[in-house]
């Protein structure tokens, strides 16, 4: 695994080796684009904070952290990304994902891409971000302010651990419909801060490449009587059905008084998620 | 005679043994070791195994075949009104105008749901079948065009999902569970409202029973006059009601509904009420069969697969089955040209429409928006910085548009039917899937993987229609055949979109015809190949007159009917096939632009050709430039935008239009 990020970080070495030296010599002005919410987190911690990025107005919704700074152009959806607005633009650099690779020939006539392997890997997360984080620092010109990043967020994931224990076993999921939720497991960030945490996740199944499984309301009954987090936004219908379906008041985590809904939490997103994660777990529970 | 009555009944008692065994199989390792009494009665909290088993397992069983018999008499009694042995709620579009309400009213009218999801999903579906009903009344019901309006409206339905999923792709994930069909039940809360209102339906079907066993004495009751009529209407609004409370509760069971119906006959039920019943049975049976295997399998793997959907990718190739093995009545078809009047003038109206068409390509060129949203007609280093992303989706807009325009301009001829189109014969449909395939084949596909893919796709529809061709004669059957295919593809989109697979949202904002991801090398082979195109089919328009007026009168002139049939099916699946890489399986130009070239007086021949393929240009022109600036800066699907300008424009000529020429 090791070896296989290693390669994959050399060869995007590699590719940026033409960008570097325009990076270099004026580093202090980049103008970044990030066509991603985990990479425009890292971009904004660590000072760098991006021209553009995809789907502003949604980033309360998904992201909430670090809040959006005034100005950022909206670049469209993911999926559509308004390809003339980044040329006018004229950014020195776009910030991509492995699944806007197909459109990076079309990207690259407007500025230099650097993709970043993040999730879907084929481990979990964690060190990916970690090694984005340092190459985001790196390229920008902020390699201080990246280190500080990656131990700021040490130092605070160490900090809720202390305070967090006495969550011991907690499940984390997000409602489709009144009738379907998605967990989250390993494969995810959320697993990460669990892991770092010394939490044990309370739902057993296995989870996609990605890091999540779906399932029935009636699957909750594997959570048993450990803590259940619901992250926001939930459905309107569900939160008008949930208090009256006797199977969700019969779960054992209800009875007991141990689900509790958690506000947004982008859950492919970096170390800023991480910690915002972690905060949220031991705010929603004292 | 009294043991062939006793027949469908032993059937059916061997289909709800094995249902009936399947459910053993899958719940009883869950059931074990808990009394009955701990089961039906209200649990205690603490026994979670009894809590499992009776706010959840049983419902669901409850649901699967409440659901099952709901749709199993709906499909029947539709087919029976109709006469149709292909009718049924989702060949009727029923099902998908519900998914569309419910999309519409959690967007915009979230209120609504909050109070009651059945209403919007109701309004849905006889908005649906409404518009269905609207243009079969002009046909008289003939099998075929209300089959084929049924499915293109289910189709359009969903494009436009998929529109509003585009655009809002987090918040909508519960609508494509929803449109999958998951049975999942929390409680008994959705069985008890459900219940009555499928009982209440039932009954109204059963006092129906005496009336329409009248109405398979066939034409002779027509004698019977507005009674006749009267009690269509009554069966077929029961039916209507059925799928409407079925699907608001559940979501799309894709097919269930045509096959529980097909089974009923196939196993030799014969009186009406007989094979009302037996549908209903069949129906319950199947969906516990089929639910019970999508649960056991979600244990086993850990993906939760929407029953509705599997369902929908069994039931698709069903239709296939149906159509070929049995003949279909579809001897009217849709003749929406006889009448029309040719224009004096048609040089005139084609060099206006080429002018209108210019004037569209240099606003798609000039104008957009600045950094700041402003409206701008930009120029220079500016303009220049900008041609780059504006010339060749413009150009790939336009040929695709030229390509599909063509297509269905031959295909409406070779078949003499209306409703012909490249996305009706499943060219596009069997694009897609072959793009499907190599997503998940390849792990990152390039544009190279994705254009092998979609061309294989292509080619294996291309031959089995020459297959189908060689089967039979009629036209209309390559219709249905490609319209299912259509329907196959949405199910097992629906299936990956429901597995949360992220790759499922490149293939959906491609299936909603973005022109986004088009390169200069693709936008000018479109081009060149639509001008090829062009001149091939015209070419060909001459022997395709002749052809138009009967395959008798082709005879006459020396045409050799079979190989043209398959030169001419193998030309429009070409020119469809590079048309859907570039804008996506359900734009309906290609179904639009012939019909526009008609109305404005360019009826036949040469004139006609050059008409479609001018308005299928000009229609794709409009909506890249409005898909590009309206509602910036995000960016919609010039396909999907093209369809959402043209298809009310179309329903309304084919509804209007068809009076006179239904007259022959």
């Amino acid at each position: 695994m090791a070896a296989l990020s290693r390669r994959a970080f050399l060869l995007g070495t590699m590719a940026l080796a033409p960008m570097l030296s325009i990076v270099r010599s004026g580093a202090a002005t980049l103008r970044v684009v990030s066509l991603d919410y985990g990479l425009a987190q890292t971009l904004i911690e660590i000072g760098a904070t991006p021209i553009g990025l995809i789907d502003t107005p949604s980033w309360p919704i998904w992201a909430v952290e670090p809040p959006l700074p005034q100005g950022i152009a909206n670049m469209g959806s993911a999926h559509e990304i308004n390809m003339e607005l980044l040329q006018l633009l004229k950014p020195d650099l776009i910030l991509s994902t492995p699944y806007l690779e197909w459109v990076r020939p079309q990207l690259e006539l407007i500025a230099p891409v650097k993709s970043f392997p993040i999730h879907a890997t084929g481990t979990s997360p964690y060190p990916n971000i970690v090694a984005a984080t340092r190459e985001l620092g790196s390229m920008l010109g902020r390699t201080a302010e990246a280190e500080a990043l990656i131990e700021r967020t040490a130092s605070e994931l160490e900090a809720a651990k202390a305070k967090a224990q006495h969550l011991g076993k907690l499940a984390v999921m997000t409602f489709m419909d009144a009738r379907n939720i998605r967990f989250y497991g390993p494969g995810g960030n959320f697993q990460d801060v669990l892991d770092r945490l010394g939490l044990e996740n309370a739902w057993k199944r296995p989870t996609n490449e990605w890091g999540f499984s779906d399932g029935g309301i009636a699957d909750l009954i594997e959570v048993g009587d450990n803590w259940l987090f619901y992250i926001d936004p939930v459905p309107p219908d569900v939160l008008a059905t949930l208090p009256g379906s006797p199977l969700w008041q019969s779960m054992p985590f209800v009875q007991k008084d141990r689900a509790r809904r958690m506000d947004s939490v982008l859950m492919f997103g970096t170390l800023p998620s991480m910690t915002r994660f972690a905060r949220l777990l031991v705010e929603a529970t004292t | 005679m009294k043991r062939k009555d006793a027949q469908p009944w032993l059937w059916i008692g061997a289909l709800w043994a094995a249902a009936l065994a399947i459910t053993a199989f899958n719940l009883l390792p869950s059931l074990e070791g808990l009394s009955l009494g701990s089961v039906f009665s209200t649990p205690s909290p603490d026994d979670s195994r009894a809590v499992l088993a009776h706010y959840s397992l049983l419902p669901r069983l409850a649901m699967a075949a409440i659901c099952g018999f709901a749709l199993g008499l709906s499909g029947m009694l539709f087919q029976h009104v109709l006469r149709n042995p292909l009718a049924s709620p989702s060949t009727l579009g029923i099902e998908a105008g519900a998914q569309l309400s419910l999309g519409i009213a959690m967007l915009w009218f979230p209120a609504i749901l909050g109070w009651s999801r059945d209403i919007s999903t109701a309004f849905g579906g006889f908005a649906a079948v409404g518009i269905v009903f609207a243009v079969g009344w002009k046909y008289r019901f003939n099998s075929v065009v209300v089959i084929l309006t049924g499915m293109v409206t289910g189709l359009y339905c969903t494009a436009v999902v998929t529109l509003l999923t585009l655009m809002n792709d987090h918040y909508l994930a519960g609508l494509f569970i929803w449109g999958g069909g998951s049975l999942n039940q929390n409680d008994w809360r959705q069985v008890a409202t459900l219940t009555p209102k499928i009982i209440g339906c039932s009954v109204l079907a059963l006092l129906l029973v005496k009336q329409l066993s009248v109405l398979t004495l066939g034409d002779a009751a027509q004698a019977l006059g507005v009674k006749i009529q009267s009690i269509r209407a009554g069966a077929l609004f029961v039916a209507v009601a059925l799928t409407a409370f079925t699907v608001s509760a559940v979501g799309i069971i894709g097919f269930l509904g045509l096959a529980a119906p097909a089974i009923a006959r196939a196993i030799g039920a014969r009186r009406i009420a007989t094979r009302l019943i037996a549908a209903s049975l069949a129906g319950a049976a199947l969906l516990i069969i089929v639910d019970q295997l999508v649960q056991f399998y979600g244990a086993v793997s850990g993906v939760s697969l929407p029953t509705g959907a599997v369902t929908a990718v069994i039931g698709a190739p069903f239709l296939l089955f149906l159509m070929l093995r049995r003949n279909v009545p579809n001897a009217i078809a849709v003749q929406g040209k006889a009448l029309i009047v040719a224009t004096p003038r048609p040089r005139l109206l084609l060099s206006l429409l080429l002018l209108l068409l210019a004037a569209a390509a240099l606003l798609a060129i000039v104008v957009g928006r600045d950094i700041n949203a402003g409206w701008a007609s930009q120029a220079g280093e500016t303009l220049r910085s900008l041609l780059p992303w504006r010339v060749p989706r413009l150009v790939a807009a336009i040929s695709a548009g030229v390509l599909l325009a063509l297509s269905g301009s031959l295909l409406q001829r070779l078949t003499g039917n209306a409703l012909a189109s490249p996305e009706v014969l499943g060219v596009s449909a069997g694009t897609a899937l072959g793009l499907l395939c190599m997503l998940f084949l390849v792990a990152q596909p390039t544009y190279a993987h994705r254009l092998i893919g979609g061309f294989s796709g292509a080619g294996v529809v291309l031959v089995i229609l020459f297959a189908v061709n060689r089967r039979s004669h009629a036209g209309n059957q390559f219709l249905i055949f490609g319209v299912s295919l259509g329907a196959l593809l949405t199910a097992l989109v629906s299936v990956i979109l429901a597995s949360g697979d992220p790759r499922a949202l490149f293939l959906l904002s491609w299936m909603a015809g973005s022109t986004y991801g088009v390169t200069p090398l693709l936008a000018w082979t479109s081009a060149a190949f639509a001008i090829a195109g062009l001149f091939a089919v015209i070419l060909l328009a001459r022997p395709l007159q002749h052809f138009a007026l009967g395959d008798i009168s082709a005879h006459a002139h020396g045409v050799d009917i079979k190989r043209f049939r398959a030169l001419i099916l193998g030309l429009s699946a070409l020119l469809t096939a590079i048309a859907t890489l570039v804008v996506g399986p359900l734009s309906f130009v290609g179904l639009m632009a012939p019909h526009l070239a008609q109305r404005v007086g360019l009826p036949r021949g040469t004139t006609h050709i050059l008409g479609s393929a001018l308005f299928g240009a000009l229609l794709m022109a409009a909506a890249d430039f409005i898909g590009r600036t309206i509602y910036f800066p995000w960016q919609l699907p010039t396909g999907l935008v093209a369809t959402l300008l043209g298809g009310p424009i179309f329903a309304v000529l084919i509804i209007r239009g068809s009076r006179q020429s239904v007259q022959h």
